[in-house]
């Protein structure tokens, strides 16, 4: 613990000085969060959406796994019958990266193929367009996220009760079910807030 | 064994071909062009082929472990 408060405070000494610097010599405008809003391109926002939205799911499906896939194989030494039937918990992971790869599918096609020139990029549609793909792509890869934990978590303890006691799995398995509508859950919402936009389009009247 | 890992790989495959080529082809077919709508449909797809693989390990589980109990029941009418 007095190892991260002391980077820690070093950095958050480093912070405020330059943020009193910039205050004493003028320039506090500086932080001005709604020009960092508006002048972030919007391809900016969509594209770490998508990344955001791909990345997390599949690093929760990924973690999801491997502790699903370090019970089966430790509690297989000594119970070989769970073998197969826990593979479900794994198909349920990755059930969470299918979700993940399907959004940013959906999101890409809203990016357009032709680039846009950023004196007619800044359009309100397109502003949209961008925030919604940022906001959309983090809830989905959150949900998917933690769902894939929860999904990994739970099927490991089901691989174990399972080597204990073979009628166990059932039960376990509605719980898991439980888990993986909550990825679902993200999906759905981040389809919701992406469906009303627009494609990426060009300015009608290109500003100089 | 080696057929339950077989299997696997033919659901994963399955598990990553259904629900895109399901978007893209009713996204140009069913849905007119709308992505949502296409969307939905591929989720429904990947529960689908889920759904299956879940169906076909349990009843694979149970007639694996079917034959064990019926020798058992042999065995006590010989005596």
């Amino acid at each position: 613990m007095g190892y991260y408060n002391y980077y820690g405070s070093f950095v958050g000494l480093l912070a405020i000085s330059i943020a009193l610097y910039l205050l004493f010599t003028g320039s506090g405008e500086a932080f001005n969060v709604a020009r960092f809003l508006e002048e972030v391109n919007p391809y900016m926002w969509a594209m770490t959406g998508i990344g955001l939205a791909v990345g997390l799911s599949v690093l929760g499906a990924g973690w999801g796994i491997f502790v699903t896939g370090a019970s089966i194989l430790g509690g297989g030494v000594r119970a070989p019958r769970i073998r197969t039937k826990n593979l479900i918990s794994i198909i349920f992971c990755e059930v969470v990266a299918i979700y993940g790869v399907i959004i940013a599918i959906v999101f890409s096609s809203k990016i357009g193929s032709t680039p846009i020139p950023e004196n007619a990029l800044y359009t309100a549609d397109n502003y949209y367009t961008g925030f919604a793909l940022f906001w959309g792509g983090l809830t989905v890869g959150l949900c998917n996220l933690l769902c894939g934990i929860t999904v990994g978590i739970t099927g490991s303890n089901a691989a174990l009760a399972d080597a204990a006691d073979p009628q166990l799995f059932v039960k376990v398995l509605i719980v898991e079910v439980f888990g993986s509508i909550m990825g679902l859950f993200g999906l759905i919402v981040g389809l919701l807030m992406t469906g009303a936009t627009q494609p990426f389009t060009a300015a009608a009247s290109v500003i100089a | 064994t080696r057929s339950v890992l077989v299997k696997l790989a033919l659901f994963t495959v399955c598990l990553g071909l259904a629900p895109i080529s399901t978007y893209y082809l009713s996204q140009k077919y069913l849905w007119d062009g709308n992505s949502t709508y296409a969307a939905i449909t591929s989720i429904i797809a990947a529960n689908f082929v889920l759904v299956t693989y879940i169906i076909s390990a349990v009843r694979d589980d149970s007639q694996s472990q079917k034959p064990a109990p019926k020798a058992e029941s042999e065995t006590k009418k010989d005596r």
